[in-house]
């Protein structure tokens, strides 16, 4: 056969091939829900399509998003990413955003859109549900579920007697290379922005100086920096406590073990920051309505029970209870700080960029 | 009977009128140019309304370094590209390589497999928790196995990644290239080492640059695998910039800064084709004469074989094993068919797209060669050559000024990327209207036919293989894409492309594994359609 007859019958063989395979599935393509249209009336009865901007991992809260629409029938569309990513984007698109809801990792990020003028209020039924602590001042974000910050340790190359009692003494040079962190992510920033409301600006920027001086091995999340004690590659990761117990849970039923405890901070220090995950409804939002549906099922008690049994945070309404094995919210001794107060996001940012930390 | 040489085809069309070309033509490209350009000018006014402070942030000795770490970056890509390319190009074009056919498919088939593929087999093999890196800690010889993370990794994959690019350019100019050259030389008595050296490779100089250039902006533009390999690059501190700054001014004032350097290798590039010395073919183009390689086949059969285990093969089987890992473990991949419905419903309206509007692009360049061609070609070569990254950011800025309602809608993410791969289809089809030669479409519009007949009549059948060419291309480039699909997807829609990114930089092999599979059969069957073998040129 000569060359441009092969080539001849490849080149149709591979046209063949790829209308064969596209096609089809081209017919199929839709895309799926995109910006809710505008209703000129509100309804009463509850059918629009909601969009949430998450901050949250999609295999943590995925299934309770999608508990939330075989409950009501309000079909949700979730964009998973970063918190402070997610934050940025909505103050970039303004009223343009087609995101009803953000769901967002830490306080810090939702202060900062309130303070922008994005979130609108909610109601009071909802806002009652949850300690004065665990959300807004002027009731435009909520808190849905708890997170105390902690070290995951390893249970096999940390003894319990090295392990100091106040985060800042993570600075000293015996933990040299030993530390794993994730500056991108939105609850390290906020437990940042919490050290330089507490301790002062001088405090904070010593405390990252000090960790930056101790060659800290970067990660992009808090789940990856705890895989990375467990394989090894780390002996402390600072992060929430949450992501030993999910990922504990996997490994042991694969057959693996998970060798990683978490290591609770004393009482008052700074390092045992509890913050919360929360929500706001946002102001131009076109489905106001379904909206707050979708917040007041989070603080439900049946979503309150799966983040309290499933992903293992704190359940913030009452007549839920935390976890077995979890040391109890009222005993992690928080310090006291106001998470009304971690919105200034961006000096935390400017720092850590100053610092290099970040980009 | 020859085909007439393109200089004299062009020559008559130009001597035949000097008339401006039809007013379609020209509002056609008109407003293409002017969707080019309006996302720039909004980056350049983002980037250039930044106070004090940012600009301190740029002269930071941080952004010197991760700019320095870019173009160390680009050097060696463009250094192995070429060290692969060039060989690899000769090899698959001018000798006896034993199944010279089946070469000639594999060496370019790394075209299909993304850099962030690449990246993440690399990572999912030696990195933490990957096959290769578990299987050889099983035996204790974990400490033999490399980090894949930094500088060296992202070489290495970007090099795999784009040194197609350079084959290509150079096997098109070769194959373009009169063989008398070369076999004057070698009757003069040089061997055919020296004879390739000294009389076709200076003649091969244009088309390395290109190739060449097109590997250096890959490698700056990139963002995806050096994500994934944590290699400290510009590009990469764009991307951190946008995702953890709650001002994008920052953002969009690197993306401005590395439009620039992307702007000043293209100027380089045009002034190193400009002083090279071209060789005007004439004559046959015929086949030339294959050299015998002798002993030194296993050598070269060793080269190829290399090559194509460690950029298809090794990915390919790298996926693979996540894939069969996923399936035993039970992780259903639902969500692929999604992926793939998502990348489909945006890479075909954007091969479409692109080529209904490089067809007219096309037939102003190769028809009324002149001012309005020359600043179109420039225009839209500048919206495909500038980093992906940046042109996503300024389209971000753009939409969101001026039409927020189409903000994050499908027409916008779509008309974005067929803008940005338009030269990826109006190049091969404008090279086949040239081939062609103007005579033709000059009968008919004498005979009285309006230019869309004519073109539709006469010209479309004769340049149907350079539209497949442009089409495949625009496709191939738009089911891979990231940054515009991570920027400006509708909410919720992601892509085989997105979703492989995300997973892999998260250390999610499992999960990346599935649109991965898929990603590299759709891009590989695509290939096969690039692949082809000039014929002798009859009148």
């Amino acid at each position: 056969m000569s060359t441009h007859v092969l080539h001849r019958h490849l080149r149709r063989a591979s046209a063949v091939a790829v209308l064969a395979l596209t096609l089809p599935i081209a017919v199929l393509a839709q895309s799926p829900a995109t910006s809710p249209a505008a209703s000129p009336v509100p309804t009463p009865v509850l059918e629009g399509a909601i969009t949430v901007y998450a901050g949250r991992s999609e295999g943590l809260v995925g299934p309770i998003v999608t508990r939330f629409t075989e409950v009501t029938g309000i079909p949700v569309t979730v964009d998973y990413g970063n918190t402070t990513a997610k934050a940025a984007q909505i103050l970039e698109e303004g009223a343009a955003s087609p995101a009803d809801v953000f769901f967002a990792q830490d306080a810090g990020a939702l202060g900062l859109i309130a303070d922008a003028g994005l979130l609108a209020p909610l109601s009071d039924d909802v806002l009652s549900r949850v300690a004065d602590g665990y959300r807004d001042a002027d009731g435009r974000w909520v808190g849905a579920s708890g997170r105390a910050r902690v070290a995951a340790v390893s249970s096999e190359r940390v003894p319990e007697a090295d392990l100091p009692g106040s985060i800042l003494a993570f600075t000293d040079p015996a933990w040299k290379g030993r530390i794993g962190w994730a500056p991108a992510n939105a609850s390290l920033q906020s437990h940042v922005t919490a050290m330089r409301q507490v301790l002062g600006e001088d405090a904070a920027r010593a405390w990252l100086e000090g960790i930056k001086a101790n060659e800290p091995v970067v990660y992009e999340g808090n789940a990856q920096a705890v895989e990375g004690v467990a394989s090894g590659e780390i002996d402390v990761a600072l992060v929430n406590h949450y992501y030993l117990w999910a990922l504990k849970a996997a490994a042991e039923a694969a057959g693996d073990s998970f060798p990683v405890v978490n290591h609770y901070f004393d009482a008052g220090d700074i390092g045992a920051l509890v913050n919360v995950a929360g929500l706001g409804i946002l102001a131009s939002s076109d489905q106001p309505a379904e909206a707050a549906a979708f917040v007041d099922f989070l603080l439900s008690a049946e979503a309150q029970e799966y983040f309290a049994t499933t992903t293992y945070e704190y359940p913030l309404i009452k007549g839920v209870a935390t976890a077995e094995g979890l040391v109890p919210l009222a005993d992690v001794g928080a310090p006291p700080v106001d998470l009304n107060d971690l919105d200034d996001l961006e000096g935390t940012l400017a720092l850590l960029r100053e610092l290099e930390l970040i980009d | 009977m020859t085909a007439p040489p393109i200089a004299a085809a062009r020559a008559r069309i130009l001597r035949a009128r000097r008339t401006r070309p039809p007013l379609s033509l020209l509002a056609i490209a008109a407003a293409i140019c002017v969707l080019a350009l309006v996302p720039v000018v909004y980056l350049v006014l983002r980037a250039t309304s930044a106070d004090d402070q940012v600009i301190q942030v740029l002269l930071r000795p941080r952004m010197v370094y991760l700019l320095g770490t870019s173009l160390l970056v680009a050097l060696g890509t463009v250094v192995g590209s070429v060290a692969l390319g060039v060989p690899l190009a000769w090899l698959t074009c001018r000798t006896d390589l034993p199944g010279r056919r089946v070469w000639t498919v594999l060496v370019v088939a790394p075209l299909a497999v993304p850099s962030y593929i690449l990246a993440y087999a690399l990572v999912a093999a030696i990195g933490p928790g990957g096959a290769v890196r578990d299987a050889m800690q099983q035996l204790s010889l974990g400490w033999l196995v490399p980090a894949p993370f930094g500088l060296p990794g992202a070489i290495l994959v970007l090099v795999l990644s784009t040194y197609p690019l350079v084959l290509l350019s150079a096997r098109a100019a070769m194959l373009r290239t009169d063989p008398a050259i070369t076999e004057t030389a070698r009757s003069l008595g040089d061997g055919p080492m020296r004879a390739f050296v000294r009389s076709t490779l200076p003649t091969l100089m244009p088309a390395i640059a290109t190739g060449a250039l097109l590997a250096a902006l890959y490698a700056l533009s990139d963002f995806g695998s050096v994500s994934i390999l944590r290699a400290d690059t510009f590009a990469r501190a764009i991307q951190s910039q946008y995702s953890s700054s709650i001002d994008r001014q920052g953002a969009a004032l690197l993306s401005l800064v590395l439009v620039l350097v992307a702007l000043a290798l293209m100027l380089a590039e045009a002034r190193l084709r400009r002083h090279a010395s071209i060789v005007t073919p004439h004559g046959a183009r015929r086949a030339p004469q294959a050299v015998g390689l002798g002993r030194w086949r296993w050598p070269a059969l060793a080269l190829c074989g290399a090559v194509v285990a460690v950029a298809l093969v090794l990915p390919a089987a790298v996926v693979g094993v996540w894939v069969v890992r996923g399936m035993a473990l039970g992780t259903v991949q639902v969500d692929v068919l999604a992926a793939t419905r998502a990348s489909l419903s945006i890479a075909i309206p954007v091969a479409a797209l692109a080529i209904v509007l490089a067809v007219p692009v096309a037939m102003l360049q190769v028809g009324y060669p002149g001012r309005f061609a020359r600043a179109t070609r420039a225009i839209t070569l500048t919206a495909y050559a500038i980093p992906g990254i940046s042109f996503a950011l300024a389209v971000v800025f753009a939409s969101l000024a001026l039409v927020p309602d189409l903000y994050r809608t499908l027409p916008i993410l779509v008309l974005a990327m067929a803008i940005r791969y338009l030269p990826l289809a109006v190049s091969p089809t404008a090279g086949t209207m040239m081939l062609v030669g103007g005579g033709l479409v000059e009968a008919a519009r004498s005979l009285g036919d309006s230019p869309a007949r004519a073109a539709r009549t006469i010209l479309l059948p004769l340049v149907r293989p350079g539209i497949i060419a442009g089409v495949v291309l625009v496709f191939l480039s738009a089911i891979k894409e990231l940054p515009l699909t991570l920027f400006l997807a509708p909410p919720g829609m992601r892509t085989l492309a997105t979703r492989v990114w995300t997973d892999a930089t998260e250390g999610a092999y499992v999960e990346a594994a599935g649109p991965a599979m898929v990603l590299l059969v759709v891009s590989l069957a695509s290939v096969g359609l690039l692949v082809r073998e000039p014929r002798a040129q009859t009148s």
